[in-house]
């Protein structure tokens, strides 16, 4: 399924019945303000909010941000394609496997495109 | 090979004296967002209207749903039949489709259900949307004015109709 919004943290948040500042506590945060300025896509989740999320609701990482997962795979692609870039025409000796290495980089990103449904590469 | 599966944002706004209720569906039965929005004293059909480009601006829904406030459909006091009318000729200028339904249209919906209050299509609701239980009111007693709350099912039994309704709702030509 391709999932519209960019985090599904507060409306899964708000179907539990839990408040920004019950969901914080949860989080380990001091204040539900941050909460919401994870919710209002002013500030991205770090690793132990995101984990920690993904345990009170019981879903996968992907599921609850979406829109994160496809930004970072995006990004990703396209630095890998610069490098790839940057790379051509260099005689090094490492250059070969590097560039068989970006290859497979840029397939699995590929591969991780469909499979999340994320829109294609711009 | 089937593709991906994207569901339609469909968004209900439900218009009252003291403002509006919305919600947001990502799907039949998964609300993503609900609210009432108080908009009181001064230029409330101004402030309304600004809140509800707000909502329309972070969301971006495929589908709008209206009660229909047209002469054939329910009869709502002057403001509210015109800013019924102005949200859907916003939703008009982008493209968005408008889908409206009349209070009666609502209830044969439900009919099956056997409500034929708000406060049971409020339960009704409930039971089959957990995450609104919380927001069902008290059965209100005569002298009592109607609960706020009551708006997020009025505007929830809206988009619900529409799923219901498939796309056959009444098109917006039929607002205000």
């Amino acid at each position: 399924m391709v999932q519209r919004l960019k985090m599904y943290l507060r409306p899964l948040r708000r179907r539990s019945g839990l408040t920004q500042r019950e969901f914080a506590f949860l989080l380990g945060l001091k204040h539900g303000a941050g909460v919401s300025r994870i919710e209002r896509l002013k500030r991205p989740p770090n690793l132990v909010w995101a984990r920690a999320s993904v345990l009170v609701f019981g879903t996968r990482a992907q599921e609850l941000f979406p829109g994160l997962f496809c930004e970072v795979r995006e990004a990703v692609r396209r630095r890998a394609n610069d490098l790839y870039e940057e790379l051509q025409g260099n005689p090094s000796k490492a250059t070969r496997a590097k560039l068989d290495f970006l290859e497979g980089v840029l397939a699995r990103l590929e591969e991780a495109r469909v499979e999340e449904g994320c829109p294609g590469a711009v | 090979m089937n593709g991906p599966r994207r569901y339609a944002f469909v968004l209900a706004v439900y218009l009252n004296t003291r403002g509006f209720a919305f919600v947001l569906f990502e799907g039949p039965l998964a609300p993503v967002d609900w609210s009432v929005r108080e908009v009181r004293g001064p230029k409330k059909y101004a402030r309304c209207l600004a809140r509800i480009v707000g909502i329309l601006d972070q969301y971006s829904p495929d589908v709008l749903v209206l009660q229909d406030t047209s002469p054939r459909g329910t009869r709502r006091v002057p403001r509210i039949t015109e800013l019924n009318a102005a949200i859907a000729e916003l939703a008009e200028v982008r493209g968005l489709p408008v889908h409206t339904f009349s209070r009666d249209k609502v209830r044969e919906a439900f009919w099956h259900y056997g409500a034929t209050t708000k406060q049971a299509l409020a339960e009704i609701i409930a039971k089959h949307i957990p995450a609104f239980e919380r927001y069902v009111p008290p059965p209100r007693k005569p002298w009592q004015s109607e609960d706020a709350r009551m708006g997020i099912f009025d505007a929830a039994a809206l988009a619900l109709t529409f799923f219901q309704d498939g796309l056959d709702g009444q098109s917006k030509g039929a607002v205000g």
